[in-house]
């Protein structure tokens, strides 16, 4: 039986009321993304943030409609209940993106201390709330802010009298600072305010609307030493552009203009028109028509429109492409392109001008939430090619969706972390795809067209083309002959026979023709090729040549360096003229021993080296072997050389260069060998006689011989990263292991050989015969 | 005056090197162990030449067939207090077969102060300190080495040196050869050994006997 009947109301915990808050508005930028969010829902048209570095301090104003006491009391001081849930059009038409009635939390998750000024047209209120109150076990009814009437200007509020960065403060006072607004005083910050958080924060706010809502709302972000250019914030936009796709979804169409700015014919402009095929219509198209096109929802394969209306801009963005597309589908210059993803963003979405989070934020998992990689994945043909289609990567595509609270089925998701997902987002999904894939129509069209062309242009490849094309149709002819049926008229073929009854067949003259030109064609790439390695070679060993020597070439750079600080020290201290002269004698002497050594390496890259030419090798290496035995005499090591006047070879100068300079750079290494007993003398042999239509070269030296490790397979060296070297002593092989790799890659360029067998025997010294003969001979 | 030996088998900057030593330190004097065939040849030029520490060239195998690592290998194998370092053209980290301490290796380069270059200063007067204390700590043990030389000395007058013979042979040779021993006539050293050898060899030939007999 009931009793004492009475009501008992709920409550909730000032702490609870205080995390709930701090839940929604997790981080900075949201923090500062609400601030900004409520200035523009009241029809401010500037908000300014300054963090004051002296007095560790965030000053906010706008000049927005500020508050009447009625609203600071039943919406402002009531938590959840915004004015904005039902009415969200503001008095100047904006429509007003808060409704959750936690925006004010925005100002816990900055600082401890606010102290607020909002004027409206009813006059000014002063509220000073200190969030440290909702801590304890208050009950959130027991927590107070104090109001104050008040008849201070916002600027005053601000102190903007008083702020360090006068040029700032200058430009702001010229700001549209009227009768209305509200200001902020935030103490007792909860982050540190550093460059780097400015930085992060600027960028957030850059993205934070879409850049043509700047012209009636501005926001000013700036610290103590922030310039003005820095400090007035522009919305983050794309200059340059390869397609600009803009489309517009009304009721039950889609509208879709596309713009191409990637194409750039120059004076061949006319001629591609006419050979690719471009009618007028498309020539317009390339001349900033834009190409227009509508879509029932129908077409597009929906059943209606679950969404309302929206609207969006796509910019297709290259940062990148080989040259041999450039050339073939006659992009205009990119040159010096940044990723502009990672500052713009992706594909971005705008609910009422405020950016809604993290679609399209790069780095975010969300960055590519249309999924455009996994599909480019499915189809990854290129753009000019006949079969499968061409899809845009994540990063070369990004612009702005725009949608509106007024939109249905689109809402947000309920940590303020996206949109819901359900049918409504899947269709905006699927909308944005079908437009994306209109634009890759589009591009591929053109770039079919203009591969076409290349081809045509390419006239091996047109033939090629011929005759695979009369391959197609002659196997077509057989399966028909096979089949007993009557051939059907195929498509017409260029030198088909015109009798049907004859099966399809190449003139044997054009595939003779077509064969020789392929072989030419081949044989020039081949030798460009060659060319291109032997160069590589060259280089290589110079750079083995250069390391052998590198302790004479650092001794004497120190030698001249002594040299020259003994002259001064002479001249200084002891005024003793007749030493600082020898010393300087001596210094340009040692001066003189480079001279052989940029002989043997940087003339060995020489441009007249490289061509290949028929040699007296005598003649052509009779300079060659006088400076490799300068070198090698200052090294005091013997060169013995003897070469047949009267051998002819067809060769480049540099090849039978890196096979002896090779060789000696081995000797020389094995002559340095530290052993248990010096060396009994260094001396190298080389002998190069005619052999059949080519040479001989026969190669030794009185070194310490190869290492155990080859001695009993000599043929192991010839191998790349095989090395023996034991310079200045160091425990591991620190020879390059690509010189005798280079030598016998020589060898068989000239169809020779190396026979190395003799080292097996011999207890020292190092023996090698090469021959050089064959097709290049 | 110490005595700071230098061992190049290219010595061409020689001279330099003197020169500048001798403008920035008194105490100190640079002398040329050269004319030698073999690494024997070497440590005896430096008995000769009373050298109180060493400055040796790396890369010596063109003309000696060894490099200066091995060379102080062999140098401390005979003098072990002796502080030698190895001078090199090339940069000090690519010796690394591990024989000497990378504290132990030095630039040629040191020499150059580039016309009075305040850091090349420092650098070169840092080295020169570090000379001039290893030759210090040279003399200082070898004097402490003395007092044992005359007690072993004294045991072998006795005929009671035994198993310290290899060590009073070692100071007896460093010492000697600093000229701060007086010199024994060499068959005193000899006929000592001889006499000795027999000795055992007598005694060896009684334990048998003795041994034959049970």
């Amino acid at each position: 039986m009931r009793k004492r009947a009475r009501e008992i109301e709920f409550d909730v915990d000032a702490y609870t009321a205080r995390l709930i808050g701090r839940e929604n508005v997790s981080k900075l930028e949201g923090a500062l993304f609400e601030i900004v969010k409520n200035a523009y829902d009241a029809d401010a048209s500037v908000c300014c943030l300054y963090y004051s570095n002296t007095e560790d301090r965030i000053y906010i104003v706008d000049n927005g409609c500020g508050m009447k006491e009625e609203i600071l009391r039943t919406h402002w001081m009531t938590i959840g209940n915004s004015s904005k849930k039902n009415s969200y059009i503001s008095q100047n038409g904006r429509v007003q993106t808060g409704a959750k009635g936690i925006g004010r939390f925005a100002l816990d998750r900055i600082s401890d201390q606010c102290n607020m000024l909002t004027i409206s047209e009813e006059g000014g209120l002063e509220w000073v709330v200190d969030w440290r109150d909702f801590d304890g076990s208050k009950r959130i009814s027991e927590v107070k802010a104090r109001v104050y009437d008040t008849e201070e200007s916002l600027l005053e509020h601000v102190g903007i009298e008083s702020w360090r960065n006068r040029a700032v403060a200058f430009e702001i006072a010229k700001c549209n600072f009227g009768e209305t607004g509200t200001a902020f005083r935030l103490d007792s910050l909860h982050d540190i305010w550093d460059e780097s958080t400015m930085n992060r924060l600027r960028n957030h706010l850059e993205n934070l609307l879409p850049p043509d809502v700047t012209e009636n709302f501005c926001i000013w972000f700036f610290n103590d030493s922030t310039k003005i250019e820095d400090a007035l914030i522009t919305s983050a936009n794309v200059e340059t552009y390869d397609y600009r796709i803009e489309f517009q979804v009304t009721a039950n169409l889609v509208n879709i203009q596309i713009m191409r700015n990637e194409f750039d014919f120059r004076r061949e402009e006319r001629e591609v028109y006419t050979e690719a095929g471009f009618d007028e219509k498309e020539q317009a198209y390339f001349h900033g028509e834009k190409r227009e096109e509508s879509f029932t929802m129908e077409e597009i394969g929906e059943k209606e429109n679950f969404i309302g209306d929206f609207g969006g801009v796509l910019y297709f963005y290259k940062i990148s492409a080989n040259k041999k597309d450039q050339k073939r589908f006659y992009y205009k210059d990119f040159t010096g392109r940044v990723n502009l993803a990672k500052k713009f963003g992706g594909i971005k979405i705008y609910r009422d001008q405020f950016r809604v989070r993290p679609y399209g934020e790069y780095g975010d998992n969300d960055f590519d939430w249309l999924e455009l990689s996994a599909r480019r994945n499915r189809s990854p043909a290129g753009l000019g090619k006949e079969n499968g289609n061409w899809r845009v990567g994540s990063e070369q595509i990004l612009g702005t969706v725009s949608i509106s609270r007024k939109n249905t089925n689109l809402e947000d998701a309920a940590n303020r972390n996206g949109i819901q997902e359900g049918i409504g987002f899947s269709q905006l999904k699927r909308i944005l795809l079908f437009v994306i894939s209109e634009f890759e129509r589009d591009r591929q069209f053109v770039g079919r067209k203009l591969a076409r062309y290349a081809d045509k242009k390419d006239q091996l490849a047109a033939e090629l083309e011929k005759m695979r094309q009369l391959a197609e149709a002659r196997k077509v002819w057989e399966a028909e002959q096979a089949s007993g049926k009557q051939p059907e008229k195929t498509e017409k073929v260029e030198n088909q026979p015109t009798k049907s009854n004859l099966p399809p067949s190449a003139n044997p003259e054009d595939v003779m023709n077509l064969v020789e030109g392929m072989e030419q064609k081949q044989a020039e790439e081949l030798e460009e090729l060659r060319n291109e390695n032997k160069m590589l070679q060259t280089l290589a060993t110079t750079g083995i040549i250069t390391n052998m020597f590198m302790h004479e070439i650092r001794t004497s750079t120190n030698n001249i360096g002594i040299e020259l600080n003994a002259a001064y020290e002479a001249m200084e201290y002891d005024h003793d003229v007749e030493y600082a002269l020898q010393n300087i004698l001596r210094a340009i002497r040692v001066k003189k021993n480079f001279a052989s050594w940029f002989g043997i390496t940087i003339e060995s890259i020489k441009k007249d080296k490289r061509r290949r030419k028929r040699h007296n090798i005598q003649a052509m290496l009779s300079q060659y072997m006088n400076t490799w035995r300068d070198i090698l005499d200052k090294s005091a090591t013997s060169l013995i050389y003897e070469c047949d006047p009267d051998i002819e070879l067809w060769c480049f100068e540099f090849d039978i260069e890196n096979i002896i300079s090779n060789l000696i750079a081995n000797s020389l290494a094995s002559f340095d060998r530290e052993m248990d007993r010096k060396l009994e003398k260094r001396e190298i042999q080389l002998n190069i006689f005619r052999f059949g239509g080519g040479l001989s070269m026969e190669y030794q030296d009185s070194g310490w011989g190869l290492i155990p490790k080859y001695k009993k397979r000599p043929e192991l060296i010839l191998e790349p990263f095989e090395s023996g070297h034991h310079f200045d002593g160091e425990d591991e092989d620190d020879g390059t292991g690509m010189g005798m790799w280079i030598v016998n890659r020589t060898i068989s360029e000239y169809n020779g050989n190396i026979d190395l067998s003799k080292n097996r025997e011999a207890e020292t010294g190092f023996f090698a015969t090469i021959i050089l003969g064959g097709q290049n001979v | 005056m110490y005595r700071v030996g230098y061992i190049d088998d290219e010595p061409t900057q020689f001279e330099n090197y003197k020169r500048s030593l001798q403008r920035r330190c008194n105490d100190l004097e640079l002398v040329l162990i050269d004319d030698c065939e073999s690494k024997q040849d070497i440590l005896d030029k430096i008995y000769e030449k009373r050298i109180d520490v060493l400055l040796i060239d790396y890369k010596m195998v063109k003309n000696y067939g060894f490099n200066g690592t091995t060379l102080i290998n062999y140098i401390n194998d005979s003098m072990r207090d002796i502080q030698c370092f190895i001078m090199t053209a090339v940069d000090t980290d690519q010796i690394t077969d591990g024989l000497v301490a990378t504290r132990d290796k030095y630039s040629k380069n040191i020499f150059d102060t580039e016309a009075g270059d305040r850091k090349k200063e420092e650098e070169l007067s840092d080295f020169i300190q570090v000379l001039l204390e290893s030759a210090k700590v040279f003399q200082v043990r070898r004097q402490q080495k003395v007092e044992r030389y005359r007690e072993l000395l004294e045991k072998k007058r006795r005929g009671e040196l035994g198993a310290d013979e290899e060590e009073f042979l070692e100071l007896y040779k460093v010492l000697s050869s600093y000229g701060m021993v007086e010199k024994l006539p060499k068959n005193m050293l000899d006929s000592e050994f001889e006499e000795r050898l027999q000795r055992i060899l007598e005694l060896g030939n009684t334990i048998i006997a003795e041994h034959r007999e049970k």
